[in-house]
């Protein structure tokens, strides 16, 4: 161990403390950003597979039924015919607390008398004090755990309120339910446990349930079972296992979760340059140094492994400080995913993260391989250091010069790599790669870029500004080896803003315009549900009939939304009337309209464009419905565009729905007026008709305006990714420029000698750090243009299934340009204060 | 009597583009144990070229380049930075200590850098600091300590791990006069004394008055070798 | 003579016990807390005596609080091998039958009716005990009685009559390693227990049942243990029971017996403990001799020892070994000694009931016989022998 040696080095970074820090802090916003996202999705994923196992317990089979769920027959024929004594009926809902933030609650509803077997966690402790029999026997008993009672602010033996489906519902707290662990408590949260009869009644389920729980042997006697449960099940109703279940709901949400695990990885990739670039300044600066010791005789290998174990030390401390970071942020973040996860996927109650094992492995593993990826180059020039020790720097820069075009050349290779890699392999990950390569050969291509900006500025510049802004112009290509790292990473950084931004504006621009194509309707009524997006609450009994009935309505359409289970991920099936007027609504991907409307009135059904992309289903196959006659293999008519969910949708008329589904809710009416109605009069007229109903009564226009506020809360956490990817560019500029303007002091005492006065030091060094931004932001015009095209036209389509619009929009691009100018000012401020104050004597005496 | 630094026929030359500069035209050399030798020379006449060929950070593009017995142009570049640590000593003219490190340290890099360490290398550090008068010193950073000091620190570094072959590239060059005036009695006192062979390159009148024999470089040319006396 | 208070105790602990997790809980339950329904109003009482009509009082009585149908029986097979059986569902309301308006009455869960049963085989030969026990609603059918024809039965364990005066009895009931597939002879008219079947048992009005027994029922049939099924035929013993309120505060336990003599004599008696250690008065019990006449037995008639003590080892609770049994009034003395120590009920309220051999003396000739016997308040803080 070469004590000495290890010092000489490990000691530099307490010399430039700042500049260690902020690679630290670079590499610790990028991990952090990873973990953060990818603890916030498995918190989410865990909570719900976590509830998913309380509500399910021991079972090892579930009965589930279509839309109606299971008739509660089917639950004697079990107990008494099949003699299956492990069984347990389950009636299953949301509720929401109207407390401040407000909770999102599941109502279990089940049949104390059956429970034992499978959820013993479930009841109470307590002996006669525990609220069972009240449960049995008391209107609207619940037990739910401690930690709820107290965040809803019930009390035993007191009623309180919570909203079901809109509607305020009174319940009472008879008992609550004690556990000993956290783990199992942390599965109690936000859980209401009721009586099926009360939760029937609560949830307008009378007669049915949501699912029968099992306990059936693995021996012969289960495979007896088995058999007998054949013979009792009517058709609609199926035997799966929970986990099957679980799994299907949770991969709902892959690609949302593909998609930002790719964004939050891009702050890291902008971390990896943040720690190159503080590396290779390290190296830079370090030349003089390096060089004394390679002629005392220190080996090229003993100064790389000293670059690199300065570099790890680094990248370890980084990483250390992103998990801390991570952690918190996805404490923030989770709000985010759940209401995204709550508005277009399923029900999740989480409020707060659960750590877990492998996000944080993933996070070191990725903090530390990113920046030991980093470390290559720099380290590797550092090894090459000449054993010399007054070292002409131009030289070496123009040894770097000599590199930018070979550079950029084969950064445009790449870049051609990744969009043929993008064009031709239409799978997400190799889409991901393609991206990757497409952003690093954009930096490669950078260098060159700048070159070419400079020379392009400079006549102009100096006739402008004078010599100083010339300076400031040649300064920038001067010390090409230590500007282009910071400039590539502000190109990237404002490339993944302007990509997301055009994303972002495709998706809306896309969406508003099907909107107005697809909602014809004046008024819509429907029933409130927790699932934002998701109209399959079905309206209360006889809402239809008296809308219909109202004067002043042109015709009344019904839709009956419910999510049909298949063997993979569930689809949207809606049921619908659909008149000749109704036929201009739909935007056809596939499908001649004009034979689309008659099969679809015989027989056929029409699937969205995602559902068609996943499931390689085109005009003329069949798509097999699970109906309660059984399965039903249905001909496709046509396929038509759509954005409400990746998921997929199939649509067939509401009578072929009613005939093969035991179900005859109605989810929503689009009410149609003659030309010159007044709709926002319509609304009110409505909602009058039902004092006491909870009723969603909105206007056409109000419908858009609430589908695109979903939209954009789904983009909030886009949104927010985007908006840390930028600090930690920013933070990788500063740290950037500071460094190598901080370097340059002896070169500014100089100039201050020379006469050169403070403001003109400002004036030179804002220029510089200006004009690199303005590089950075102009090389990201077409770069971030470009990644939106693959963003757009290629992951999204491969992990949503849209076609979208490309929405060309100026402002992105302004904004960006002005984001980086800006970002490069303010990083240069610091460097510029202290240059400046610098006595000219003080400054040259330096180094 | 042996041989430390033996030339013959080095030749050196850099390929820049078509053209081919050459900066050494078949220079010999010879530098015995304990020989104090100055090389003088204008600036661009290849001073500095070769004192990297004979320091072994450079190679000759031909000719022998025999150092304490081995052809180090024969040598990898790996051995020939195993050879500098053992068997060379630098002096700079910027001094070039490792800001880093403390005077100590600095001077524990070489022993530490050839194996020494511990008692021994502490031990033998501190009577070298003691011999350049900087024992006092051994804990300061090196950019509290004046020119003078910091390049008695340098001489206690090259001379630290017993070298061969101690090179100085103008190691008063940056020094007044009396204060290189004392540099130059430590290095030829120290060097002489073991046995060693000392080159310096210079300008200095007074550099190569103190050395045993100057050596003239012209236009890559040896053209002279006389004694410091007859200069 | 039945489980008053393991019935009650069931309801409000039925869920969180689940079958073999009841031990922490039950010494939570004092007798009295159990016996506690506060709240009579809208029950009927048993309070006066009343005229029994058959079939329709094999049915249940949804007036009364709560209600039973007790059946066991001792069996053997062609070899001799012997076994014993209990079969008994429990009927208790979950609130009185006057309807109460809520939204969820709407559903068809929240019935006013709750259902528990109990399974018990012993094998005699094998030195096995087993036991089941289950909870039900009155709902959808899962759980019920009815008179005509009748049936009472939870889930699929079930006793139904093959004809339709009730005459013939089938059993059906299995679970875990048992089965039970008996047919029943309930020809022989019943015999009304107490005063003309009003059974008091403690001071005041209304604290008694109604309480017929059909002693002695000739049964055929399979008994399966673990697969392996034996044909049977033996004889059964039905207990029916039905009231409101019944056992004052300071009765702890009780030890009922159910006895059929080999000299055709079919004896009944229960042994009502009190916190202090006396026998209740309003224990008693009743002598049906061969030719079918039925003696009402009153405390006095009867002297009953436990005698030496057996220790459960799945609750620690000491219940008598066996019984001396002495009614002077039939000349009778007789030994009453379990065929298997432990035949304690592992269920939410834990019990002692099993198959007993009887032996001794009557008039000075040897006697024999069989029956069941059950052991209450044992093993949670009630008084030991």
């Amino acid at each position: 161990m070469m004590r000495v040696l290890w010092l000489s080095t490990l000691r530099w970074p307490l010399r430039r403390p700042w500049q260690a820090l902020l690679a630290i802090v670079g590499v610790a916003m990028g991990v952090a950003v990873v973990i953060a996202i990818d603890i916030a999705n498995e918190s989410a994923r865990r909570a719900f597979l976590l509830s998913t196992a309380t509500v399910t317990g021991r079972a090892t089979d579930q009965l589930t039924g279509g839309p109606n769920g299971i008739p509660e027959e089917v639950f004697r024929r079990i107990r008494v015919d099949v003699g299956l004594r492990e069984s347990a009926p389950v009636v299953e809902g949301y509720a929401t607390s109207v407390t401040t933030p407000t909770h999102t609650l599941q109502i279990l509803g089940i049949d104390p008398l059956s429970e034992a077997p499978f959820r013993p966690e479930l009841t109470p402790s307590g002996g006669l004090g525990s609220g069972l029999s009240q449960l049995l026997t008391q209107p609207d008993a619940v037990l739910m755990s401690r930690a709820t009672a107290t965040a809803l602010g019930a009390t035993l033996g007191q009623p309180f309120v919570v909203t079901i489906a809109g509607a305020r519902q009174p319940m009472v707290l008879v008992g609550l339910l004690e556990t000993g662990d956290a783990a199992t408590q942390r599965a109690l949260d936000d859980l209401l446990i009721t009586d099926i009869g009360v939760a029937q009644h609560w949830l307008g389920k009378f007669g049915q349930l949501d699912r029968i729980d099992l306990i059936i042997p693995t021996d012969a006697h289960g495979v007896a079972v088995r058999t007998q449960l054949a013979t009792v099940l009517p058709p609609g109703v199926r035997l799966t296992t929970p986990s099957q279940r679980a799994q299907s709901t949770t991969e709902m949400t892959a690609s949302f979760e593909i998609n930002l695990n790719a964004l939050s990885l891009l702050a890291l990739v902008v971390g990896m340059f943040l720690i190159y670039n503080t590396m290779t300044f390290a190296v830079v600066q370090r030349r003089p140094l390096l060089g004394t010791l390679r002629c005392l005789g220190v080996s090229q290998g003993e100064i790389a492994r000293l670059m690199l174990v300065e570099g790890s030390v680094i990248a370890v401390l980084g990483t250390a400080l992103g998990i801390g970071l991570g952690i918190g942020l996805a404490q923030l973040l989770l709000g985010l995913v759940a209401r995204t996860i709550n508005d277009i996927y399923f029900v999740v109650t989480v409020n707060t993260i659960t750590l877990t094992f492998w996000p944080l492995l993933k996070g070191v593993v990725l903090g530390v391989l990113a920046s030991l990826v980093a470390l290559a180059i720099p380290t590797w020039e550092a090894a090459r250091t000449p054993p010399r020790t007054v070292l002409r720097r131009s030289s070496y820069e123009e040894q770097t010069r000599r590199l930018v075009p070979i550079l950029g050349w084969l950064g445009l290779v790449l870049m051609l790599f990744g969009g043929v890699v993008m064009w031709q392999i239409p799978f997400i990950l190799a889409s991901y790669v393609g991206l990757l390569a497409l952003t690093l050969g954009a930096a490669m291509v950078t260098p060159i870029a700048t070159v070419a900006v400079m020379a392009l500025i400079r006549p102009l510049a100096v006739r402008l500004f004078g010599l100083i802004a010339g300076m400031a112009v040649r300064d920038v290509v001067t010390s090409l080896s230590r500007t282009a790292v910071a400039v590539a990473a502000l190109m990237i950084a404002v490339a993944v803003t302007i990509a997301v931004g055009l994303m972002v504006a495709s998706f809306r621009l896309t969406v508003v315009d099907w909107l107005t194509t697809t909602i014809r309707a004046d008024v819509f009524v429907s029933a409130p549900a927790i699932t934002a997006n998701r109209l399959d609450t079905p309206l209360p009994a006889g809402v239809y009939e008296k809308v219909a009935a109202l004067p002043g309505i042109a015709r009344v359409r019904r839709y009956r939304s419910t999510m049909l289970p298949t063997d993979t991920t569930p689809v949207l099936q809606i049921a619908l009337d659909v008149t000749e007027a109704d036929h201009a609504a739909f935007l056809w991907a596939e499908g001649d309209p004009t034979q689309i409307w008659p099969a679809f009135n015989r027989d056929a059904i029409i699937i969205s464009e995602p559902l068609a992309l996943r499931r390689h289903l085109h005009v003329g196959d069949t798509f097999t419905m699970r109906t309660d006659r059984g399965d039903v293999a249905m001909p496709i008519a046509g396929v038509f565009y759509d954005y409400g969910t990746e998921l997929g949708v199939i649509m067939q008329p509401i009578e072929r729905y009613q005939h093969f589904f035991d179900d005859t809710h109605i989810s929503s009416l689009g009410v149609y007026l003659p030309a010159d109605a007044d709709s926002e009069a319509m609304v009110t007229t409505i909602r009058n008709q039902f004092p006491t109903t909870a009723l969603l009564v909105r206007s056409n226009r109000t419908l858009r305006e609430s589908s695109v506020a979903i939209l954009d809360r789904t983009f909030a956490i886009t949104n927010v990714l985007q908006l840390l990817a930028t600090i930690v560019a920013f933070v990788g500029i500063f740290a950037a420029l500071t460094a190598m303007q901080l370097e340059r002091v002896r070169e500014f005492g100089m100039l201050r000698a020379i006469g050169l006065d403070p403001r003109q030091l400002w004036q030179l060094v804002l220029s510089e750090t200006g004009l690199m931004g303005l590089v950075a932001g102009l090389v990201a015009l077409p770069v971030g243009t470009a990644m939106a095209w693959a963003l757009i036209f290629v992951i999204n389509r491969i992990s949503f299934g849209w076609t979208l619009q490309f929405a060309f929009e100026p402002h992105i691009y302004l904004n960006a340009l002005v984001t980086a100018i800006v970002a490069a000012l303010l990083a240069g401020i610091v460097p510029a204060w202290r240059i400046a104050r610098v006595a000219p004597a003080l400054a040259l005496r330096e180094e | 009597m042996t041989m430390i630094v033996e030339l013959r026929n080095v030749e050196k030359w850099y390929d820049e583009g078509p053209t081919r500069r050459q900066v050494l035209h078949g220079v010999d050399m010879h530098i015995q144990a304990g020989e104090r030798v100055a090389l003088v020379g204008k600036s661009g006449s290849g001073k500095s070229s070769l004192l990297n060929i004979i320091s072994g950070i450079d190679y000759a593009n031909a000719g022998d380049v025999i150092i304490g017995g081995s052809d180090i142009n024969q040598l990898s570049e790996a051995a020939r930075t195993q050879f500098r640590r053992k068997h060379v000593g630098f002096v700079f003219q910027f001094f070039n200590l490792v800001p880093t490190l403390t005077v100590l340290e600095n001077v524990l890099l070489p022993l530490e850098l050839n194996g020494v360490m511990g008692v021994t290398a502490h031990t033998r550090a501190m009577q070298m600091l003691d011999q350049v008068g900087l024992a006092d010193r051994a804990s300061t950073a090196p950019d509290r300590l004046s020119g003078g000091e910091q390049q008695r620190v340098a001489v206690a570094r090259a001379l630290v791990h017993d070298p061969l072959l101690v090179l100085a590239d103008e190691p008063t060059g940056n020094l007044d006069s009396d204060t290189g005036e004392q540099i130059l009695q430590l290095l030829t006192h120290l060097t002489g004394a073991a046995g060693r062979a000392l080159l310096m390159v210079t300008h200095s009148r007074e550099v190569a008055a103190s050395a045993d024999r100057v050596v003239r470089i012209q236009a890559g040319h040896l053209v002279d070798d006389t004694t410091g006396a007859q200069l | 003579m039945k489980s008053w208070w393991i019935w009650l105790s069931c309801v409000w602990l039925c869920v969180a016990c689940g079958a073999q997790t009841a031990a922490p809980l039950q010494t939570q339950l004092t007798l009295a807390e159990s016996l506690n329904r506060t709240d009579m109003t809208g029950f009927l009482r048993a309070d006066k005596p009343r005229q029994f009509t058959f079939p329709a009082d094999h049915g249940p009585h949804e007036g009364y609080a709560v209600e039973w149908w007790y059946y066991t029986g001792n069996l053997r097979d062609a070899s001799g091998r012997e076994f014993g059986y209990q079969f008994t569902i429990f009927r208790s309301a979950l609130r009185a039958p006057t309807p109460t308006v809520s939204g969820a009455t709407q559903s068809a869960w929240r019935g006013a009716t709750a259902y528990m049963a109990h399974l018990a085989v012993t094998a005699v030969a094998d030195q096995q005990f087993f036991a089941y026990e289950r909870f039900d609603r009155d709902a959808l059918g899962l759980a019920g009685a009815q008179a005509q024809p009748f049936k009472v039965w939870l889930d699929d364990w079930q006793v139904v009559s093959t004809t339709p005066d009730a005459r013939k009895l089938q059993l059906r009931a299995s679970q875990g390693a048992v089965a039970l597939d008996l047919q029943l002879d309930n020809s022989m008219p019943p015999v009304l227990q107490g005063n003309a079947g009003l059974s008091q048992k403690s001071a005041g009005v209304g604290n008694a049942s109604y309480y017929y027994s059909v002693p002695r029922m000739a049964t055929t049939g399979t008994l399966t243990i673990a697969g392996q099924a034996y044909q049977v035929t033996g004889t059964s013993w039905m207990d029916r029971e039905w009231s409101t309120s019944a056992l004052a505060a300071d009765q702890v336990g009780w030890d009922w017996f159910a006895v059929h003599l080999d000299d055709g004599s079919d004896v009944m008696l229960y042994h009502l403990r009190r916190r202090d250690g006396t026998i209740d008065p309003y224990s008693g019990g009743s002598w049906r001799d061969a030719d079918g006449k039925i003696t009402p037995l009153t405390s006095a008639d009867i002297v009953l020892q436990p005698v030496g003590q057996w220790t459960s080892p799945h609750t620690g609770a000491i219940y008598p070994a066996s019984w001396q049994l002495a009614i002077a009034r039939m000349g009778l003395d007789v030994t009453v000694k379990p065929v298997l120590a432990d035949q304690e009920l592992p269920v939410t309220v834990r019990y002692w009931e099993g198959a007993v051999a009887v032996t001794g003396q009557r008039t000075n000739q040897p006697i024999h016989g069989n029956g069941y016997l059950e052991m209450t308040g044992y093993a949670d803080g009630g008084t030991h022998p």
